[in-house]
């Protein structure tokens, strides 16, 4: 299938072929009829996506900032290069979208097979969308109406919070598609309605479409067209559906309503209010956000909890329902909104004419001709480059699945240099991920997992994915006779672990198992288990992760998802400990390190006691500010002593021939893990970390996480007064 | 650990010996401290139960209605079996304490142990030593707040809600009509957010307290508030009126009216009759509010039980977000409800306390505070003496696991029933149903610790009734330690369960063990005799099987992908295992298409009509409903080949017809099977039967189900031994 793809760092427009989408749980698959691009919002993408790097920069300050103190904390090449990564990617466009269930995941079940539905899907002939960003489309509505479902959403979330009854005057400023929606819901309300717009064409239609127009530029004629529509009382509420950088629309707003009137911006404007104007009338002022309740919640949108009605009347679905149940009643025209019309395969020519800015509104793609596509369409694997002829038969075969950030950063690097042949990416289905299969020259991308547990050519599987699926995909390859690395952790509960470990005994030819502890192949701490090799004396270690704060709803906070931050990242510092000193924790304890009083967030402080005598005591913690070093590690041993800063440097004190090594960048050993990994592969040695090794770290993470939570004793202050 | 329970049948309330709860996903164990009385509140529920069932009949004429139709369709027998299983579950009573966390699940981290917590909710905030309480019904108390304050927490809330919905601001002027513990609660929060408040109450005591308490006066007749009011208002009325009374008349309603100002609001937060005086009411155009309980949240078990939230932006007071602001005015010396504890008692002397307060001893009360020993430990299982049995080498040990209301009305008195057998171990998360069902079952133990159920040696077999999505696991560990196995249907919930028990059944086979899944049709005697009837067959067979199921909530836990996935994982078993029992072959693909509702009031899901094509040709329809209405009837189903035909109503009325004429058998009341289940199950475990159903017929009942699962996906038919994940899932 082909989606509709722009790419960041040129914002050249491309379709590009991409695997079908799985089907996921609470997710709907759809045959795309219909989408629309709506000239405002997509140029200003594009328009960002086209310029350069110094002026996208501009246009992002918060963004620049996260930068520079990336290249204080990481080293400038380092910073350079992922911020090259991010904008070279693919970015999916449209977000209007109408066409035909193919399947409807489980707990979906309001959708079947065959039904048309509305949704924010991309320009894609294919796209999965969450359940509650999809609505049923009644069967008296043509698909050219029902593509405009989310952008009647996105006016009529701006229309409620204007909170109009019936008999009031508003104006709408700016008669864009959203402009064109937003006054005739407003007449649907039994308001009568001023549109303004410098544009005689656009103001043509919102005339056609009920309201009284402007088309005015300069503030006088507006405002004294206001007061007359107004009957020289003022307009009750503005609504500005207008895209422009001036202050003059709000300026004109504020003048034009009447005491404690109300004023909407759903489009963006300059926002310099001036006090005087809104001082006097008591205005009050808000900007709409997109469809309505329930946009950007996660647990909304990807987790299907819906809002209990009786608290939360309109969610962004019933938003589109309600759009919807308007079309069927007759009460909201779209068929003048469209000004040009392509099929889908055709759809670089709209761009062309968006960035030549020639006048248009809403450009309806037609995917028509695809409906009846074959198979093809439906195929759930990309071949995009023919087996390297260069590599040793020897060479290890590799997939990947999950293709997120942190494996375009660190592991598919190390996988390009390490000479192995690159077989298949699995992917979730982001376009994005094509382009990083392609860029590192992978021969397929798949969204079928299936596909690579079953091929004879792929010995080797990396699992890169969220944590609480890295056991099941690794029991999965184990059980199809795979050599498998797993980024950390290995599992996030005991029960999956226990599942591995079976797996693993169960498996007929012995493969490797390897966790992307990376810190081990650090060339510092290579250095460092080299001097302490020397020394029998029991070690003294002190771990300080200043880890950062993590929002309350990062996934990999949730318990279920990420197994929360003990179990998905203090296994890193737990293996690191035992690596260094060689021998087996006998006992641990823990305290907790609570970083607010949310107690959403929390760092821990374990001490390992070790089998000869050594102690390792590791500080995670996650309240601390975000430039200073991430990892300060202290080994003191026999009268010597070591000191790592961050992976940069390593200082020794005390040791003979041995003063300092390292720079300014950072290596955290990400390179030198993965490739000593496939070199066991490809020589036929064993697995650089032993399966027991991680299994005993695992399991004192395991331990650590719940110390926290249970001691066997009752813990804490006496009971209160 | 000690619990005070109320038997609903009799209406008596006693301390019993009860095991310790267990800690479970979501929840935090607490040891109470303290736990509050609240005289208004708990009077009513121990006089309802102490009503005779005729009162409780009158009282409860929806749940009558629902018997008698329950009747019709199932017979009498069982009908009363269901109805006494409900009404002898004993009644936790408590439901606002406050006390120390011992334990929190893996998932919870808004605790630790050690923490000081208030605790709400009628399943949770129990009068009991030990309580487990889910993350959101319970709140960190401040430093300085007190233990018995902070128990006030769930009484706190109803007041505070019922404030909230006032709609009030900074200088409202409001009566309250009523000054019980929630009345005197009402107006110190009130008193906190800057209102100016009349309390009124004919008992002059109470005024007295709220005076003492917040309250700018207190008044005792409606006439005296009407004048204070006025006075207090430049003659305008009430902005807000919340009646906090528990009453049969009208007046506090009157009263109300008459004090509002002219679009003034009358919150009702106490119980009464709300019958009031149209011409009134348009007069001052009042709006009336009857506020429910603690605020958004409440008795939803998305958010009580499941532990959801709701977005602060959107709700800005949920329940909990109440509780915590409760306890911060506590911690600011805003609230102080210690005034009003007349009484504290020990634990142990709770059945006494209630004796009193049913007489009426204690009408000068306004809150009691049960006080509990500090010194006891979380003991999780309670020996019955007197059932204690010898260990007979004819017999099959047991242990449960879970015992709800399908356990209770028609497996356990069954497995009581059943011969050669011991009943060791009942394990149920709630230590008074653990405790309770033992007795009244006949086990030797009751538990809520299942990891030591399944490590006993003695117990040879596990029959777990737990909830479905539990299944698996318990089954597997049932496996591991050496136990054979009646798990009710399903068998599990997920293909990746699946596939982790199809091991875990290949080392039972090593092992010898028996696991069966608990289709019961295929042992009814009327299955029996249809089964005969095929006896010498040679041809495929046609059947279809109908459900009229009846409604179940799209929001009830069976319909929830953790806990129960749907109603085609959790009760399709049933069908599809029945049809693989008659026909004897191996389902082999399948088609099935569900209705398209609005998935609220027709649940989609729950509509389907199945097909299933078998391996020796047999063609099998399954329809099941859920919209219908249930008098027609649950169940019946048809076959038919060679010139033969078989049906079966409701396993009471089966037909066999042949050339030789037709055969009846008819049964009086529901025959399903239960009884000959377990005497199966138990022989074949002492090795006297050889297992009705195949490990194989088990994993394919699965898969079948998760093929229908598929099919309703993608509209498409689904070879069931296809990957029967959705298509994608991973």
């Amino acid at each position: 299938m082909k989606q509709l793809i722009q790419n960041f760092g040129t914002g050249g427009i491309e379709l590009a072929e991409v695997p079908c989408p799985p089907v996921k749980p609470g997710h709907v698959l759809i045959a795309t009829r219909r989408s629309v691009i709506s000239s405002g919002t997509e140029r200003t993408i594009t328009e960002f996506a086209g310029a350069g790097l110094i002026s996208k920069a501009r246009q992002r300050p918060g963004q620049v900032k996260a930068v520079i103190e990336r290249v204080r904390s990481q080293g400038v090449r380092q910073t350079v290069k992922a911020v090259k990564d991010r904008l070279e990617r693919w970015y999916p466009l449209g977000y209007c979208n109408v066409g035909t269930v193919i399947a409807a995941g489980r707990d979906a079940a309001e959708f079947s097979p065959g039904m048309r539905v509305a949704c924010n899907g991309h320009h894609s002939e294919i796209v999965s969308v969450a359940k509650h960003l999809c609505a049923i489309v009644p069967s008296e509505i043509d698909d050219d109406t029902a593509a405009f479902t989310v952008l009647g959403a996105i006016a009529l979330q701006g229309v409620r919070l204007a909170q109009p009854t019936l008999g009031e005057r508003f104006a709408v400023i700016g008669l864009g598609l959203v402009g064109l929606l937003t006054l005739q819901i407003l007449r649907a309300h039994g308001c009568q309605v001023l549109a303004m717009d410098p544009s005689a064409e656009r103001a043509r239609i919102g005339g056609e479409l009920g309201a009284e127009i402007v088309t005015a530029t300069d503030a006088e004629t507006i405002l004294r067209a206001a007061s007359e529509f107004a009957r020289g009382g003022g307009i009750d509420g503005v609504l500005i559906t207008a895209a422009t950088d001036s202050d003059a629309p709000l300026h004109n707003a504020a003048q034009m309503c009447r005491k404690r009137g109300r004023i909407v911006l759903v489009g963006t404007t300059g926002l310099t209010l001036q006090r005087a104007d809104f001082y006097e009338k008591e205005l009050s002022f808000q900007v709409s956000c997109s469809y309505g309740p329930g946009r950007y919640d996660a647990n909304y949108e990807e987790g299907g909890q819906d809002y209990p009605p009786g608290f939360v009347r309109w969610t962004e679905q019933r938003n589109f329902t309600a759009i919807l149940d308007l079309m069927a009643a007759g009460g909201l025209q779209t068929e003048a909104l469209i000004s040009h019309r392509f099929a889908f395969d055709d759809a670089g020519q709209a761009y062309d004419l968006l960035v030549g800015g020639q006048a248009s509104l809403g450009i309806m793609l037609d995917y028509e001709a695809k409906q009846s596509a074959s198979e093809e369409f439906h195929k759930r694997t990309v071949i995009l480059s023919k087996p390297r002829a260069d590599l040793p038969a020897a060479a290890p075969c590799v997939a990947l699945v999950g293709a997120g950030n942190y494996a375009a950063y660190a592991l598919l690097p190390a996988l390009q240099i390490a000479g192995v042949r690159l077989h298949t990416m699995v992917s979730s289905g982001r376009p994005e991920t094509v382009k990083l299969a392609k860029k590192y020259g992978f021969e397929r991308v798949t969204t079928d997992i299936e596909e690579i547990l079953s091929d004879g050519d792929i010995n080797c599987i990396v699992i890169a994915t969220r944590h609480d699926s890295h056991a099941e995909l690794a029991r999965q390859a184990l059980k199809a006779g795979k050599n498998v690395f797993i980024e950390k952790p290995l599992a996030i509960t005991r029960e999956q672990m226990r599942a591995v470990q079976d797996a693993y005994a169960a498996a007929a030819e012995g493969p490797r198992l390897m966790i992307g502890y990376n810190r081990r192949f650090a060339p510092l701490i290579v250095k460092a288990k080299e001097l302490l090799r020397s020394s029998g004396d029991a070690k003294s270690l002190i771990y300080t992760v200043n880890a950062g704060h993590v929002p309350k709803n990062h996934w990999a906070l949730a318990a279920d998802i990420g197994g929360g931050r003990i179990i998905g990242e203090v296994c890193h510092f737990v293996d690191l400990a035992g690596h260094l000193i060689g021998a087996d924790i006998v006992s641990l304890q823990t305290l907790p390190a609570r970083s607010s009083s949310a107690g959403d967030d929390d760092g821990v402080s374990a001490t390992l006691q070790f089998a000869d005598g050594s102690i390792a005591a590791i500080h995670y913690l996650t309240n601390g500010h975000s430039a200073i070093a991430k990892e300060r590690l202290e080994i003191h041993c026999a009268g010597r002593s070591l000191l790592l800063d961050d992976f940069k440097t390593l200082e020794g004190f005390g040791w003979p021939g041995f003063h300092k090594l390292g720079g300014k960048s950072q290596d955290k050993g990400n390179a030198a893990c993965m490739n000593a990994f496939l070199h066991s592969l490809s020589a036929g040695e064993a697995s650089p970390i032993p399966f027991a090794q991680i299994v005993t770290s695992m399991e004192a993470v395991f331990r650590i996480d719940e110390l926290g939570r249970w001691s066997g004793e009752p813990a804490g202050p006496a009971p209160g007064p | 650990m000690k619990q005070v329970i109320q038997n609903y049948r009799s209406g008596e309330v006693s301390v019993v010996e009860v095991p310790a709860p267990a800690c479970r996903p979501g929840a935090i164990l607490v040891r109470n401290l303290s736990s509050i009385v609240s005289m208004g509140t708990e009077r009513s529920i121990v006089e309802l139960g102490k009503k005779s069932l005729i009162g409780k009949a009158r009282a409860r004429p929806d749940l009558v209605k629902r018997v008698i139709e329950k009747a019709r369709t199932e017979g009498i027998a069982s009908t009363f079996r269901e109805a006494k299983g409900r009404l002898e579950t004993p009644t936790r009573l408590g439901y606002s304490s406050a006390g120390i966390v011992i334990e929190c699940a893996e998932d919870v981290t808004r605790f630790a142990p050690g923490d000081r917590v208030a605790c709400i909710g009628a399943n949770a905030a129990n009068h009991a030593e030990f309580i487990t309480v889910p993350e959101n019904l319970a709140a960190l108390i401040p430093d300085g707040v007190s233990a018995e304050q902070a128990a006030f927490g769930h009484i706190a809330i109803i007041a505070l809600h019922g404030v909230r919905n006032a709609n009030l601001s900074f200088g409202s002027r409001v009566a309250v009509i009523g000054l019980g513990l929630l009345g005197l609660i009402t107006v110190q929060f009130l008193r906190a957010y800057g209102c100016v408040v009349v309390g009124m109450d004919p008992d002059k005591n109470k005024g007295q307290l709220a005076a003492e308490n917040g309250a700018e006066v207190a008044v005792d007749t409606a006439e005296a508030l009407n004048d204070t009011l006025l006075g207090l208002s430049d003659g305008n009325g009430a902005d807000a009126v919340i009646i906090t009374a528990a009453s049969k008349g009208r007046e506090p309603l009157t009263a109300a009216i008459d004090v509002s100002r002219f679009g003034g609001r009358i919150v009702i937060v106490g119980v009464m009759q709300i019958q009031a005086n149209r011409q009134l009411l348009w007069e001052k155009e009042i709006e009336l509010v009857v506020s429910k309980a603690g605020g958004p949240g409440h008795l939803v078990a998305q958010y009580e039980e499941g532990g959801i939230d709701y977005p602060l932006d959107l709700v800005r007071w949920t329940e909990n977000r109440n509780l915590n602001e409760y306890l911060r005015l506590l911690s600011s010396g805003l609230i102080d409800v210690s005034p009003f504890v007349t009484h504290r008692t020990s634990i142990a002397e709770a059945a006494a306390l209630y004796e009193k307060l049913v007489q009426g001893a204690l009408s000068d009360a306004i809150a009691v505070a049960f006080e509990y020993p500090q010194d006891s430990e979380p003991e999780r299982q309670v020996i019955l003496p007197a059932q204690v049995a010898r260990a007979r080498k004819d017999s099959t040990t047991i242990g449960v696991i879970g015992a709800g209301l399908f356990g209770r009305s028609s497996f356990l008195p069954a497995l009581r029933k059943t011969p050669f057998v011991r009943l060791k171990t009942l394990a149920t998360q709630s230590g008074a149903s653990s405790q309770d069902g033992a007795k009244k079952f006949g086990f030797e133990i009751a538990t809520t610790d299942v990891a030591a159920l399944l490590e006993d040696p003695e117990i040879n077999a596990a029959i777990i009734l737990a909830p479905h999505s539990e299944h698996a696991e318990l089954v597997i560990q049932a496996i591991q330690q050496k136990k054979s196995v009646l798990v009710e249907k399903p068998l599990c919930i997920s293909p990746e369960e699946l596939s982790a028990i199809e091991s875990a059944l290949a080392e039972a086979q090593k092992e010898n063990l028996i696991v069966m899944v608990g289709h019961n049709r295929r042992h009814s005697p009327h299955t029996g005799r249809i089964r005969a009837l095929l006896q010498d067959r040679n041809e495929p067979l046609v059947m279809r099987y109908r459900v009229n199921a009846g409604f179940v909530a799209s929001d009830h836990w069976v319909h929830s992908s953790d806990q129960g996935r749907s109603r085609v994982v959790g009760e399709m078993g049933h069908f599809i295992d029945l049809m693989q029992y008659l026909i004897a072959a191996d389902p082999v693909r399948i088609f099935a298409e569900r209705v398209t509702g609005n998935n609220k009031s027709t649940v989609n899901n729950d509509n389907i009509v199945a097909l299933v094509k078998f391996s020796d040709g047999s063609v099998g329809e399954l329809t099941y409903a859920a919209s219908g209405r249930r008098s027609l009837g649950r169940e019946s189903f048809e076959l038919f080949w060679q010139d033969k035909a078989a049906s079966c109503v409701d396993f009471r009325r089966t037909q066999l017809h042949s050339k030789h004429g037709i055969k009846k058998f008819n049964t009086s009341s529901r025959e399903m099977g239960y009884a000959e289940e377990l005497a199966h199950f138990t022989a074949s475990v002492r090795g006297q039967e050889a297992a009705k159903t195949s490990q194989h017929e088990m994993l394919l009942t699965m898969r079948a189900i998760f093929a229908i699962e598929k099919s309703l996906a993608t509209g498409m038919p689904v070879r069931v031994t296809d990957d029967t994940a959705l298509m994608g899932e991973a």
